[in-house]
């Protein structure tokens, strides 16, 4: 069966190109000649879904098996949905234009808790039914991965499995599995007990929640004894040998990300004590100069793009950036392609390498202090102080810059007036950093953008413990800086984040299973693309507690003890308890832990036993 | 070495826009190998030249494009080269080499489609002979919306050609429309103006462009009502290439 939707349909809604496929690269099988079919789903709009390269990476390492055929699905924008609820049109795979329903599998990738309404919309337009223990053999097997399944408690029951970590190698031992399975023929459950079996996949069903009367959970343990009791992470051990794609699909409009993405290494030597991707993705591991010298070759010819993008969490970390970037620029030159450079450290490094990469362009620098004071940074490990901050700006506007955001976090630990007032006053010195270079040297036009989000403390972080601000204290802190930055010079502006969405984000992030009803209604009651401000609906999500007799306070701004038994403690993100609880102590001491490159801190990441771990040791 | 082809669009690439067709050229370029000429300045620019922006929902088997080479090759590597490249849904037709440095999308004056529609109301009889009435007004005035704002123009001047049938309560016709930077009717305008003047509304189904042509002055050539006892001819005539 194929899904057709009509020129009429199509004509009728926003960028139509979001749901016809046909780009450059798609790839084209029979599905009658594979085994598998298995589609991913992206549970947000075509471009931002199409900018992700953790989909890029599975749909070419599972189509490069012949006999798998892996296709791809987004979430129907709002005017289509309509029009599918109303003619009774089941959601479809761009590929093949087949219907959900005929797919093996379904892997959803979890990038934000705010797409989890998203998750259940697709289902639901697909006739899936929601939960897992509702669907028998005859329906796709419904699968999760990401950075959100470190605690995959919320949605575990509309989830069969879940992969937990890097899932290039674990996606196709299940897809071996499952192939045997199939060919022998058997129950979804004696699947699901293989699968379980897999290091790496976690099938929430196969795991009973008890709790105390205080609401905190008193025990997780496995149904049966040959399931893992925990389920530890994967990951690639060697980067240059994974399979990375190089026919990357070339959208035929505009989206998100639109450039070739090189990935330069996964993890984070820095180790800031709130960022969840800093810990989860340990240890740091390379790609070799050369790999990503092929690669980014590979990527230019075989897509055509015009710029190409250095992926990780810090490109200043990369340990031979100098001698690489070197290379890459001859490359991007010869090609008459544009390279961008997102998260650099500002020095004069950067700004000639800036210099030498995009001859045009002198868009905005941003500066991520995260908090005002030193006290506070000490407090989240972020390991730059005011003067550096400073002597970046100062380079910057002499290379005549005159464009800078800064980017604050509100509502960290220990967190006080003096703390908020103080991201004002760096805003000041930041203006009074641009006076200081002479008239003739710098642009004209200073802009300061100064950008607050309200911090939402994430599980496998030292903060896992730490009650979030209230949504009232988060208001009152957001006019408390508002008012300081507008006293302060024309030259600054502020932008904040709205702190609804990070209190809802807050309780699906540290969640436990008693959530899942919660999810249920709020998307009952019309709540979908939660992560884009114009359709989030923070009163339904409280309407949605309310009747489901769920306080969001126990799971934001509730401080656990540290003898807590944690939602996500039968997940192994490779970080142990003890150091996250050390980390946690020394963040209200205000003291700091040196970088992964200057001293090991033992957070339990060896025991992988590859990467910055092992060439250190 | 200059080069000027033509190209057909298909079904399947139809619902993207002018903007997003330039872009996959300029990436398909890239991929084929032929080296595109850039030009000068701060932001050097793929040197790539459409005839004709295409509305979204529009198929085509008659849309040009001129591009400069850093190098020489024969018109059918050339092809053979950018038609690999190109995703399915577009693929050249033609491709000549070019000396005259004539700007494509000045030069074109018309186009010709065929269109088809849907009647919507019925309410004179005597739509079944519109071709009829339609050739025999004056005026066709109708509202052109452009960067300005809106403004009432008459189209009839720009309609050189008219056939058609109807058949139910559907209708195909196949017209040659004004076209280019200053005289263009779009079909939608076109079926609007023939709406209003057999007094039914007509819904645009399809729309299929076969031809873009360039008005070729002081030569006695074929003549076309409209056309200034001028001719029309193919944007690849040797005359203007």
């Amino acid at each position: 069966m194929k899904v057709n939707l009509s020129d009429e349909i199509l004509f009728s809604v926003e960028k139509p190109a979001r749901y016809t496929g046909g780009e450059w690269n798609m790839v084209v099988k029979d599905p009658g000649d594979v085994d598998i079919r298995f589609t991913f789903c992206f549970p947000d709009v075509y471009e931002v879904g199409m900018s992700h390269l953790g989909m890029k990476i599975l749909y070419h390492v599972l189509n490069k098996r012949d006999d798998i055929y892996c296709e791809r699905v987004f979430a129907p924008w709002v005017d289509l949905e309509r029009i599918m609820r109303e003619r009774d049109i089941p959601l479809f795979a761009l590929e093949t234009k087949a219907p959900l329903m005929d797919f093996d599998f379904l892997g959803f990738t979890l990038q934000y808790e705010m797409s989890y309404t998203n998750v259940l919309n697709m289902l639901d337009l697909a006739k899936i039914p929601l939960f897992s223990k509702d669907r028998d053999e005859s329906y796709p097997l419904v699968i999760g991965g990401g950075p959100c399944v470190c605690n995959p408690e919320p949605i575990a029951d509309f989830f069969d499995l879940f992969v937990i970590g890097e899932g290039e190698e674990v996606i196709l031992e299940i897809m071996d599995q499952y192939k045997a399975w199939k060919a022998a023929g058997g129950s979804k459950h004696e699947l699901l007990l293989n699968l379980s079996k897999v290091p790496g996949v976690y099938v929430p069903s196969l795991y009973s929640v008890s709790y105390n009367h205080d609401g905190t959970i008193r025990e997780v343990s496995p149904n049966k004894e040959e399931v893992p009791g925990k389920v530890t992470k994967r990951i690639i051990k060697d980067m240059d040998a994974v399979d990375f794609p190089e026919d990357i699909i070339v959208p035929l409009i505009g989206i998100v990300h639109d450039r070739v993405m090189l990935e330069m290494f996964r993890g984070c030597i820095r180790g800031c004590r709130f960022c969840q991707a800093g810990f989860i993705y340990r240890p740091v591991r390379e790609k070799s100069p050369e790999v990503l010298l092929k690669q980014a070759r590979g990527a230019i010819s075989k897509t055509g793009y015009e710029e190409i993008s250095l992926v990780s969490l810090s490109t200043s970390d990369y340990s031979c950036l100098q001698s690489f970037t070197d290379e890459l620029i001859k490359l991007t030159e010869e090609n008459k392609v544009n390279l961008s450079l997102p998260s650099l450290r500002i020095d004069n490094f950067s700004l000639d390498l800036m210099e030498k990469a995009q001859k045009v362009r002198k868009s905005g620098l941003t500066f991520a202090p995260e908090a005002g004071t030193q006290r506070l940074r000490n407090v989240i490990n972020k390991g730059i102080t005011e003067e550096d901050v400073i002597s970046s700006v100062s380079l910057a506007f002499e290379g005549s810059w005159s464009n800078v955001k800064l980017y604050f976090m509100i509502g960290l630990p220990t967190e006080t007036l003096d703390d908020i007032e103080a991201i004002s006053d760096l805003a000041g010195k930041v203006v009074r950093a641009y006076k200081m270079v002479p008239k003739e040297k710098r642009a004209k036009g200073l802009k300061v953008s100064v950008s607050a989000s309200c911090f939402v403390p994430k599980p496998f972080t030292p903060f896992q413990w730490v009650g979030q601000d209230t949504l009232e204290t988060f208001i009152e802190k957001q006019r408390f800086l508002k008012e300081k930055i507008r006293q302060r010079s024309k030259s600054v502006t502020f932008h904040w984040h709205d702190a609804k969405t990070s209190v809802i984000e807050a309780v699906l992030a540290r969640g436990d299973r008693k959530l899942s009803k919660v999810i249920k209604k709020a998307w009952e009651k019309g709540c979908r693309f939660d992560g884009w401000d114009e359709h989030f609906k923070y009163d339904k999500w409280i309407e949605a507690f309310h009747e489901e007799d769920i306080d969001p306070k126990f799971y934001a701004s509730r401080h656990r003890q540290f003898d807590e038994v944690l939602p996500w403690e039968h997940i192994d993100m490779g970080i142990s308890k003890k150091f996250l609880q050390r980390e946690c102590e020394k963040a209200y001491n205000e003291e700091t832990t040196p970088n992964c490159r200057l001293k090991c801190s033992g957070c339990g990441a060896g025991a992988f036993d590859t990467g910055l771990c092992v060439e250190k040791l | 070495m200059h080069i000027r082809f033509r190209f057909k669009r298909e079904e399947e690439l139809k619902f993207i826009g002018h903007l997003d067709i330039l872009r996959l050229f300029e990436r398909a370029f890239k991929r084929s190998g032929l080296p595109v000429s850039h030009s000068q300045g701060f932001n050097p620019r793929p040197q790539i030249v459409f005839a004709q922006p295409m509305p979204l929902g529009l198929t085509s088997i008659g849309e040009f494009a001129d591009v400069e080479l850093e190098k020489e090759y024969y018109t059918d590597e050339f092809m053979q080269k950018l038609n690999g490249s190109l995703p399915p849904g577009l693929q050249l037709l033609e491709a000549k080499k070019r000396i005259k440095k004539s700007n494509l999308m000045s030069i074109i004056g018309a186009a010709r489609y065929k269109i088809g529609f849907n009647i919507e109301t019925r309410e004179n009889p005597a739509i079944d002979r519109f071709v009829e009435i339609v050739s025999g007004e004056d005026t066709i005035n109708v509202i052109k919306k452009t960067k300005s704002g809106e403004k009432e123009i008459n189209i009839r001047p720009l309609i050189y050609e008219l056939s058609g049938n109807i058949n139910g309560n559907t209708g195909e016709v196949e017209v040659l429309l004004g076209a280019g930077q200053t005289n263009n009717v779009r079909p939608e305008l076109f079926l609007s103006g023939v709406s209003h003047v057999i007094g039914s509304e007509l819904k645009l189904e399809y729309m299929h462009r076969l031809m873009l042509y360039v008005e070729f002055r002081g030569q006695k050539g074929v003549n076309l009502p409209g056309a200034n006892k001028n001719a029309w001819i193919s944007p690849l005539d040797e005359k203007i290439l």
